[in-house]
């Protein structure tokens, strides 16, 4: 039994479950008033939205979510063997730069790519001379996908290389000295890794059906772009509500399904064995597999830093850069505001689940439904509630900051879930019988203890809330404006340049406590 | 402990941090619908004549529209400014507007502006076709919006979604000349034909421009700015011919909130937005119509010279929600 005694189940207190029973209804609140709002859409609506529009975004979302996994699977689960298996020249600087691109949102990288890519951009002008007319359209599905991909792999690429790192060689070695090629390595390494690459395509998908800035850019119809045009649009609730309701279910589907696989096919190493890291040598091959590595950086490192900088430089002196200042604190702000509130909300739930309880369960998965919410449908259920209910807060900082918090909660809660997890509970009783009172012994030892994955699940919360678009562009204040608004706002009217120079500073800005994450080793924590 | 107390302090005074951060200091809140890099200076320079400090939020006049509804009887506005009249004409019908009366309302022609004074036109539009001249010469060029839905265009249109509200008000005149019935039929044809629909009317002359559509459904000053860009594009107004369905003439517009914060600037902005100097610069830098008598248009030929469809537009105000359900059956909101 000590085994699985851990400090969470020690520190349970009547006012911590309080807590996190308050912090559980709220971040469910959305989900409950997307399915009301939801049930309560006339007929005449829902006849109309599931004759004529869902059976589509049914294809086109489920369709663009199976070609951005598949591919991300390939492109991340290969560049992360390559990196940490083999003996690439320059694999440890390669493994942080394949990582790296996740500090660009897709939808700065769709802005990039509709301009190069699009008709009369560079790639258009380089192939003329050469008799090429024109290319064949970048916007639609295979934009999308494209630059989906391109942005999206980091998180199989981190899970994946964690796998691999943890991975004991001598499978590999096994399949070898039995006379197996590459292939069957490969196919072991990959029933073996199958954890932490369904973990990887799980969070690709559900990326990809809450992406709201990419498809946008791209023309691509999806659920949210939808959602947001019926909000936006017409300012229709109940039918925004609706197709909500369809996307949630979508959503919670594919999460089920992502979770079933992540541990339906798990194979358990036996013992840590002596885990001598080796490297496959890749003889001929190396300097293929090199060049691989260096066109897969140079499409998403590569060319949107040269392009970002460019235009940066180009636009400079436009803009006036207390404007550019004000943005920049803006996001800070909110990011940061969101990142502390939800790390400090966030543990009376991990604490709640840690304990093991059945209400701690249902608790932690209320508190963490954000997962299955795309920013628009936090941001609708966030306007409906807080007009009806709560007006004073309708249009402030705070209510955004609520809809982030509830946004990014799951990513919070599973740090400090597992950062409780590791935290023996005989420490805990040790400071009891030395007369410590139960919030003393929390304080003085769990907490203490548990600093490193607070800091960690603020850096991630942090990361992802400075990138959102659709929710801020929602619910952002009167004269609001923070850095992915300044993106948006040139680019939806097709201005690409012009949104390089706020563009740029995203990048940097999520890119900085990225790479702490990143030579922290606290990768994995990012997905 | 100390640690301990300390997070907890920062928890209990965040949202008091918070709320303070959430007050509007601004003197003036102005909704706009209208472009940013379109209505921006203009505000800046009211904000310098009158030393008020105004807040702006720019965003689809639709939008705007549904939030200002949506936030009752405490609306944080003070002036709305629409793209097209019918977003005004239903607030106005709502109840949501207080009327205005300024020196120069008088000299808004009536049709651009409402009978009870609760909004009035500011500068007034066409809508065109914008034709990429390098892919059409001007002999294939169309002369009547109903012939594209002829297939040999298949492809080749762009036209904004529908949060665009001068398109919304386009289709609302449409449905009152020609009924719900053909501008079904029409509309169809246009999403059989793959017409294009694009985020706003920026991206759409931006597209028609580069040749990657041929002709894009906008308002005439989009075609005005592209063509000053150096791009290849001519503009054509549609349906001319007698007895044909004529021009759509729309005015962008303004009201005052009712129950706004601060209704004696709200009226300040008003009188400055029709001001001979406002006008000119609706007309000089953005080159619209003006609707003030006096004020030159920048090379545009004359609005009279210009056949409309006779709608008032007045009447578009019941219309938006009719036209929006529309484009959501046929597809073609986003």
């Amino acid at each position: 039994m000590s085994a699985a005694r851990h400090a969470g189940e020690r520190t349970g207190t009547g006012p911590a479950t309080a807590a996190a029973a308050v912090v559980a209804l709220v971040a469910g609140l959305p989900l409950l008033y997307v399915i009301v709002r939801a049930a309560g859409a006339g007929a005449d609506t829902w006849g109309v939205l599931l004759d004529r529009r869902v059976p589509g975004l049914l294809a086109t979302t489920l369709g663009l979510a199976a070609v951005v996994c598949s591919a991300t699977l390939v492109l991340g689960a290969g560049l992360a063997w390559l990196t940490v298996r083999t003996d690439l020249p320059g694999r440890r600087v390669l493994a942080v730069l394949c990582a790296l691109p996740l500090a660009i949102p897709p939808y700065v990288g769709a802005v990039i790519y509709a301009d190069l890519l699009g008709p009369r951009g560079a790639l258009q002008g380089v192939l003329e001379p050469l008799g090429v007319e024109r290319l064949p359209s970048i916007f639609g599905f295979d934009g999308a996908a494209f630059v989906l991909i391109l942005f999206t792999y980091p998180y199989v690429f981190l899970l994946a290389s964690a796998g691999l790192a943890g991975l004991n060689p001598h499978y590999d070695e096994a399949v070898r000295a039995l006379g197996g090629g590459p292939l069957l390595a490969a196919r072991t390494a990959a029933r073996l890794l199958l954890p932490a690459l369904a973990s990887g395509a799980l969070l690709v998908g559900l990326y990809v059906l809450s992406d709201f800035g990419a498809v946008s850019l791209m023309r691509l119809d999806t659920f949210t772009t939808v959602i947001y045009a019926e909000l936006g649009g017409r300012f229709d609730p109940p039918a925004a509500a609706a197709l909500s309701s369809v996307l949630v279910v979508l959503t919670l589907a594919v999460l089920v399904g992502g979770l079933r696989l992540r541990g339906g096919g798990r194979y358990t190493q036996t013992g840590a064995g002596y885990a001598r890291r080796t490297v496959r040598p890749l003889g001929r091959a190396k300097w293929p597999a090199l060049t691989l590595v260096v066109l897969v950086l140079a499409a998403t490192l590569g060319v949107p830093l040269v392009v970002l900088v460019g235009w940066t430089v180009e636009s400079l002196g436009d803009q006036a850069i207390g404007d550019f200042g004000g943005w920049a604190a803006n996001s800070l702000l909110v990011s940061g505001l969101s990142a502390s509130v939800a790390v400090a909300v966030a543990l009376p739930v991990a604490m709640a689940i840690a304990r093991g309880s059945r209400f701690g369960r249902v608790l932690g998965a209320l508190a963490q439904s954000g997962y299955a919410l795309p920013g628009v449908i936090v941001a609708l259920a966030a306007v409906a509630i807080s007009t009806r209910f709560f007006s004073p807060l309708y249009g402030t900082l705070a209510l955004l900051v609520i809809a982030f918090v509830v946004r990014f909660l799951p990513q919070a809660v599973q740090a400090e879930e597992s950062g409780l997890a590791q935290i023996g509970g005989n420490l805990v009783d040790a400071a009891r019988s030395l007369g410590a009172s139960r919030r003393r012994a929390f304080a003085q030892v769990v907490l203490p203890l548990l600093r490193p994955s607070l800091v960690a699940a603020w850096i991630v919360v942090f990361l992802t809330a400075v990138k959102e678009l659709p929710a801020t562009l929602i619910l952002r204040p009167i004269g609001f404006d923070t850095l992915p608004v300044r993106v948006w706002t040139p680019a939806r009217d097709g201005l690409y340049a012009e949104a390089g120079p706020a563009a740029l500073a995203l990048v940097v800005l999520s890119a900085l406590p990225l790479v702490v994450v990143l030579l922290s080793r606290r990768g994995t924590l990012l997905a | 402990m100390r640690r301990g107390a300390l997070l907890l302090v920062a928890v209990l005074l965040a949202p008091a941090a918070l709320s303070a951060c959430g007050g509007s200091s601004a003197d003036l809140v102005v909704y706009s619908g209208r472009n940013e890099a379109l209505f921006k200076p203009i505000l800046d320079d009211f904000a310098e004549a009158s030393g008020l400090q105004v807040s702006v939020r720019f965003a689809d006049t639709t939008d705007l529209a549904g939030t200002l509804l949506e936030e009752g009887g405490s609306p944080r506005a003070d002036v709305f400014i629409g793209q097209d009249a019918g977003a005004l004409a239903r607030l106005g019908e709502k109840g949501r507007l207080a009327p205005y009366d300024g020196p120069a309302l008088d000299q808004v022609p009536a049709e651009l502006r409402s009978a009870d004074g609760t909004w009035t036109g500011l500068s007034a539009r066409v809508r065109v076709l914008i034709i990429n001249t390098e892919e059409l010469p001007e002999a294939e060029r169309p002369e009547s919006l109903f012939e594209l839905t002829d297939p040999k265009w298949k492809g080749k249109v762009a036209a904004p979604n529908a949060t665009n509200a001068s398109w919304i008000g386009f289709i609302s005149e449409m449905r009152l000349k020609r009924g719900e019935d053909e501008t079904r039929a029409w509309l169809e044809g246009m999403k059989a034909n793959g017409l294009a629909v694009l985020g706003s009317h920026t991206d759409v002359r931006n597209a028609v421009g580069s040749g990657e559509f041929q002709i894009g459904l906008v308002n005439h000053y989009y075609y005005e700015l592209e063509q000053r860009e150096g791009s290849p594009v001519a503009q054509v107004v549609t349906d001319q011919e007698p007895g044909g369905f004529g021009a759509v003439v729309n005015a962008s517009s303004g009201g005052i909130v009712k129950g706004g914060p601060n209704p004696e600037n709200a009226k300040k902005l008003m009188d400055f937005l029709l001001t001979t100097k406002a006008q000119e610069e609706f007309a000089g830098l953005n080159f619209e119509y003006p609707v003030v008598p006096g004020v030159p248009t920048e090379g545009l030929a004359p609005l009279e010279s210009i056949t409309g469809t006779g709608i008032e537009l007045a009447r578009l105000g019941p219309q938006v929600d009719k036209t929006l359900d529309l484009l959501r059956e046929v597809g073609l909101e986003s």
